[in-house]
């Protein structure tokens, strides 16, 4: 069970705009974009038990752009991510790389520092949506605080925003949403509900961690493509992370397969899924030929 | 489960302690040195080689008392113990299986019981059926019962409404069959852990109702009633009451420890334990077979 | 993606032997009185011996609730239901129980970590069923061992509890469980969906070597993706209603109803074209006006 709170994610400060996260860049591309998201060589050990349990991943990700973790439970791919969010669980330490967002070195970054980018720079959505909000607040009014901490806007602004969000998140009666309660809404419209405070604060890479593992194919599909969509509106750039490689196909421009801790093979995805060179990736590419759709499907050169 | 039992340390010296208390009731009246009734002059006598625990206010040997009374004492809780756990806890089983009717009776049964109140009851009863330490036992037991009741349905409610049940259903399992092979290990652990809770509190209630005159009469003896006897001249003899105390002390913290051992070997964890000791004594043993093999 | 002609008649107009599950306009409501809600509609399918049928519905669709009434664990309002020749309608709890011993249908819960009882060991859990049906210790013993290398579990893991198992092997112990006294007919609730790549790999192969053995195979999932590959027919439900029902690779290829179509467009493929997001909103809009 993961301990991170909303809170975390929407931590109280109000000077929101430090230096470096300053926002000068609104979504406009120039030519070589720089990465917003710098993952190099990173390796996590678990100081208890005094093991290394990643070792060494390595990733860039520029505006637009959309990077998928595959892997199975315990391959690393959560640690990964959050070790990129700055929310390690204890006991587990970054002992090896770095982390970079938007030209800063994490590893330099005070927790208040650290604080003011999540959010604004860097968010996340993570696979069971409940478990993020407040069941007694409105959820509209968990989404509201976000944006009045971190954009610093009075209440009624912030509440304009917040519908606006519900409403960018393709939610279909974002004033109605914006009253109810989390017991309310079935596991898609929270899963909703979350990118919206995820990306209140207009970050500019969010990370989905299986964030529609738990959700009804149909609805999957949905959430997939309002991340899409967002993409392409936004310039977000996405960090998809999933057990599942059809997944990460369906998003991704760059693949990482993991287990273990180890990455085991990397590429563009259409390379991956067309000439995968570990017997890993093959093993999770054969499952979907013979036991699922693409048993029915040519295999198309290009799409 | 009884090797599992004794495989604790704990379950060893729990049994060890319940043998020699069941060995005093059964032989203790046959022990008594002296007449437990027989009163003399030396009354509160000093422990001497004659008495070795004195004498009491009407200069009865106590030692002789404590003995011959361990037989009713003993007798008395488990009676209580007995009568509980069979009016409540099977009732609390079945109330889960039975469908709406007989849930809904026993329901009410069991709230009736705890609202009545206990001393005015067993005087009812008592008045009715006469005035017997059987007969008071079994009250009392009856009065006990809602918390079996309790414990046990509640175990049970948490089984029945698992998939493993519903999958022996599925199997075309029987209730009689669900509950030997799925229920009873689940409701026993707190169900023996109401037993020895009981089982203590029943030297408690065997000597509050010997006070009031209830159950055994008075000149006959029983480790609660020379409690609350010597309590009275504690300002003669500050030590008497030491010795009844310790008695009862340490039956109950018997029972109870009994009572944890039986939790901690059935169940998952149980299993795991005796397991641990299993794979520890096969490699002690030399070449062990392979570690589970995970996918 | 191409809508290739299949070979037709080869995969779903086989004539078939006698069914072993018919249901016929079956109703199921559920609530009391006065807020009873309907949970199936008019729902008919059958079953043919070693075919494997897949039953495909998301959270709400009644899937749960079919498979509920076929067991006898959900009462059915109205329609009749065929097991294995056998028109249970109307059955009480002895004549059930009487249906079950006689192991004509088995079910694999989702959640093998819950669907075995946690203070048993394997080996128990695995009589368990023949235990029931009146087979003799030893009989059942036997039996259990002989079935082992079929689910490709080690005689090592009998004294064994569930919950020192990897979640691999308890699926396969689950599914070991409902196969051990050779029902007719065995349903599975997403018995993979847990599991990795590799288990998962493994499960399904397992129960294809069953269907050369005539075991009839329902398999229950929310994901079309999940059963296309090992399914000869499968049915969708929608909202308590079978909306269509064909061989999977129409059902893939030519999809009919709406719901249907949104179902295969929305599972996620390797090598189909990424580019189907406005035909879904459009599946979306039609399905929701």
């Amino acid at each position: 069970m993961t301990t991170l709170s909303k809170n975390t994610v929407a931590h109280r400060t109000r000077k929101d705009l430090p230096g470096a996260a300053s926002g000068d860049l609104p979504g406009g591309a120039a030519a070589p974009a720089p990465p917003l998201l710098a993952v190099r060589d990173v390796r996590i050990t678990d100081r208890v038990h005094d093991r290394e349990i990643v070792h060494g991943v390595d990733f860039e990700l520029t505006p637009g752009r959309t990077v998928g973790i595959v892997g199975e439970s315990g391959s690393g791919k959560t640690l990964t991510c959050r070790a990129a969010l700055g929310i390690l669980p204890p006991h587990f330490e970054i002992t090896g790389g770095c982390v970079e967002i938007d030209g800063t070195d994490t590893g330099t970054l005070t927790p208040a520092r650290w604080t003011a980018l999540r959010g604004a720079t860097i968010g996340a959505v993570f696979q069971d949506p409940a478990s993020y909000l407040n069941p007694s607040v409105r959820v509209g009014a968990q989404i509201a605080e976000v944006v009045r901490v971190k954009k610093g806007l009075k209440r009624r602004e912030a509440r304009r925003r917040a519908l606006e969000l519900l409403e960018a998140v393709h939610l279909r009666d974002p004033e109605l949403v914006y009253g109810q309660y989390a017991y309310e809404l079935s596991g898609g419209m929270l899963q909703r509900v979350l990118i919206a405070a995820a990306i209140a604060a207009d970050p500019r890479v969010l990370i989905a961690d299986e964030a529609t593992t738990a959700l009804d194919v149909t609805v999957q599909a949905e959430i997939l493509d309002l991340l899409a969509d967002l993409r392409e509106r936004t310039g977000l750039a996405l960090v998809v992370v999933s057990h599942d490689l059809a997944v990460v196909a369906q998003l991704c421009d760059e693949v990482l397969v993991m287990r273990q801790g180890e990455v085991v093979e990397r590429g563009p995805t259409r390379s991956v899924l067309h000439d995968p060179r570990h017997a890993y990736t093959r093993l999770l590419i054969a499952e979907h030929e013979q036991y699922g759709l693409d048993k029915f499907l040519t295999p198309q050169e290009d799409a | 489960m009884v090797r599992r039992i004794l495989a604790l340390t704990s379950g060893r010296i729990a049994v060890a302690v319940l043998a020699v208390v069941a060995l005093l009731a059964l032989l203790g009246p046959l022990l008594a040195p002296q007449d437990p009734l027989a009163t003399s002059d030396n009354t509160l006598a000093a422990v001497s080689g004659g008495h070795w625990l004195g004498t009491d206010y009407l200069g009865r040997d106590t030692l002789s008392r404590l003995l011959d009374g361990s037989r009713v004492s003993v007798l008395g809780s488990l009676e209580v113990a007995l009568t509980a756990l069979v009016v409540g806890a099977i009732p609390g089983i079945l109330s889960v299986q039975l469908g709406r009717t007989f849930e809904w009776i026993t329901l009410r049964l069991a709230d009736t019981l705890v609202a009545l109140p206990f001393l005015l009851f067993a005087v009812a009863v008592i008045a009715l059926l006469g005035n017997g330490i059987t007969q008071a036992m079994l009250v009392t037991g009856a009065l006990v019962s809602p918390l079996f009741y309790r414990v046990a349905r509640a175990a049970t409610l948490a089984v029945a409404r698992s998939q493993y049940v519903e999958a022996a259903i599925v199997s075309g399992a029987s209730t009689g069959w669900i509950v030997r092979r799925h229920v009873w290990g689940k409701v026993l652990p707190p169900v023996a852990v109401a037993f020895a809770q009981t089982v203590g509190t029943g030297f408690v209630i065997v000597s509050s109702l010997t006070f009031l005159g209830i159950g055994v009469q008075p000149p006959a003896p029983t480790w609660g009633g020379l409690l609350a006897s010597d309590l009275g001249y504690l300002s003669h003899q500050p030590w008497a009451p030491l010795a009844p105390a310790l008695l009862i002390t340490v039956t109950v913290w018997a029972c109870n420890l009994l009572a944890d051992a039986v939790r901690d070997v059935s169940g998952e964890a149980g299993r795991t334990l005796v397991n641990h000791r299993k794979a520890r004594a096969r490699r002690r043993g030399g070449a062990g077979p392979a570690p589970a093999g995970g996918a | 993606m191409t809508a290739q002609p299949t070979q037709e008649g080869a995969a779903g107009t086989v004539r078939r032997p006698d069914p072993v599950l018919e249901v016929t306009a079956l109703e199921v409501h559920y609530g009391p009185r006065r807020r009873r809600r309907r949970a199936l509609h008019g729902v008919s399918l059958s079953v043919a011996p070693g075919e494997t049928l897949g039953l495909i519905g998301e959270t709400g669709s009644g899937k749960s609730t079919l498979a509920r009434a076929v067991l006898g664990l959900a009462t059915a309002s109205a329609g009749s239901l065929v097991i294995g020749g056998e028109d249970v309608g109307g059955y009480g709890p002895r004549q059930w129980r009487g249906l079950r011993r006689r192991g004509v249908v088995q079910y694999v819960f989702q959640d093998p970590l819950r669907s075995l009882d946690p203070d048993l060991a394997i080996e128990e859990s695995l009589a368990e069923p023949l235990l029931v049906q009146g087979v003799a210790r030893q009989e059942a013993a036997e039996r259990v061992r002989a079935f082992l290398p079929r689910v490709r579990l080690s005689e090592e893991l009998l004294d064994r509890l569930p919950g020192e198992l990897s979640g691999g092997q308890r699926q396969r112990v689950a599914v070991a469980r409902a196969l051990v006294a050779e029902p007719r007919l065995v349903i599975l609730d997403e018995p993979v969906s847990a599991l990795d790549s590799a288990n998962r790999v493994q499960i399904l192969e397992i129960l294809k070597e069953l269907r050369a053995d005539g075991v009839a195979l329902v398999f229950i999932s929310h994901d079309l993706g999940s059963v296309a590959g090992i399914a000869d027919r499968i049915a969708v439900l929608h909202r308590g209603e079978l909306v269509e029902t064909g061989a999977a690779a129409d059902m893939v290829n030519r999809p009919q109803h709406p719901y249907t179509r949104l179902l295969v467009g929305s599972a996620p493929t390797l090598h189909g074209a990424p580019a189907r997001r406005a035909e879904r909103e459009a599946l979306r809009a039609l399905l929701h006006a």
